[in-house]
């Protein structure tokens, strides 16, 4: 039920971003594979980067969502278009389906995209939705059309997700969310609007 | 006894009819012609290119035939799709059995990763071409995998997600064929 209830609340944050923007900090402490090993990282990991920010998760059983792709159009574009800017910006991917998806499953499937895409995971979900509900996302499982809920997971759930792009300042406050599917090419351009 | 041999009649054309509809299998949806207009065969083919391959890859199909097939199928797919890498090597079965002309369109991956997945589940039918992660958009798609049929120039078919029922595809494939020769 937290989860539903989440996904409304994010919904009707969605709608409503600029009351965001007065929203704390982001925190969080997560992990990132380096050399085979589990690192933690928090929101002062990339000191004076702005952070573009997805969620989601490797095992899309039917139909791949496209974020990462337009995440890799993205710094391609920068890499064009603003090569001494793009260094100023960190994409991260958090999973929201730590269940299935292993700390060495999510830095792969980033690595697919782009390696400068850091894939992260969170140890339990209490961390994950803590971050989760700082960023306004949303998520949740389903099996057999009904909802269920971590740690009783049954075998075959299906993970469904809010699919906004959030991009943080370097201070760890909100500055622009992008809705899914908007393209690298615009989303560069929109980026780059919001960096000094 | 009149009326029996009519109703019969009916039922026999009604199903003829019904059969030549030649019914789209899931996930298989019938664009409107406005929207099929913004697919021509043509103008994606050439905005993707041609992948060589050792001799292991490209055999030619399994049952012969006097003609290649005019139905076309484009798949879009990519290294990272799980879907994707499930269902590529149904549609190189169909193209095997020559079902279709078909095509798997990878978006954006390196060669190398392309070659190393074509040579572990073994597509050896199919043209696998490449382009680049624009292609995507340009044909505003919003996640993979995505596969178009053209039944010919105006009647065009989009299916969105994976792929399951080789049979009912092939069937369809088959019928769509049929319907190209009575063209």
């Amino acid at each position: 039920m937290r989860y539903f209830l989440k996904y409304c609340l994010s919904v009707v944050l969605v709608s409503g971003f600029s009351l965001a923007l007065a929203a704390k900090p982001l925190t969080f402490s997560l992990n990132k594979q380096v050399d085979n090993k589990a690192v933690k990282v928090d929101q002062n990991s990339w000191k004076g980067k702005y952070l573009l920010i997805a969620v989601g998760y490797t095992g899309c059983p039917d139909i791949c969502p496209t974020t990462l792709l337009d995440m890799r159009e993205t710094l391609a574009e920068l890499d064009k278009i603003a090569p001494k800017k793009v260094g100023e910006v960190q994409p991260l991917f958090i999973t929201i389906d730590p269940e299935s998806d292993t700390l060495s499953d999510i830095t792969r499937y980033t690595g697919f995209f782009d390696p400068r895409i850091t894939g992260l995971r969170a140890d339990d979900f209490d961390t994950l939705d803590n971050v989760v509900s700082q960023l306004h996302a949303s998520y949740g499982y389903q099996f057999e059309g009904k909802p269920v809920f971590p740690p009783n997971l049954p075998k075959g759930y299906t993970v469904m997700h809010s699919t906004f792009i959030y991009l943080y300042s370097p201070e760890g406050l909100l500055v622009d969310a992008y809705p899914y599917n908007m393209h690298g090419n615009i989303l560069a351009r929109r980026i780059l609007e919001r960096l000094p | 006894m009149n009326y029996r041999l009519i109703t019969l009649a009916l039922c026999f054309v009604g199903g003829s009819a019904w059969a030549e509809q030649c019914l789209a299998p899931k996930p298989f949806i019938k664009l409107a012609s406005e929207q099929a207009s913004q697919y021509q065969f043509d103008a994606i083919m050439e905005k993707t290119t041609a992948m060589s391959f050792s001799n292991s890859h490209q055999k030619t199909a399994q049952e012969p035939i006097s003609q290649k097939p005019q139905t076309k199928v484009m798949n879009f797919w990519a290294t990272w799709c799980k879907p994707c890498r499930a269902e590529l090597p149904l549609l190189d079965q169909l193209k095997a059995a020559n079902a279709a002309d078909i095509y798997l369109v990878n978006i954006g991956d390196s060669e190398k990763s392309v070659k190393r997945l074509v040579s572990e589940i073994k597509i050896d039918y199919a043209d696998i071409r490449h382009s680049k992660d624009d292609l995507l958009s340009e044909l505003s798609l919003v996640g993979l995998p995505a596969t178009f049929v053209w039944a010919n120039r105006q009647t065009v078919f989009r299916g969105m997600g994976k792929l399951h029922d080789k049979q009912a595809i092939k069937t369809w494939l088959n019928c769509l064929e049929k319907q190209f020769d009575t063209n």
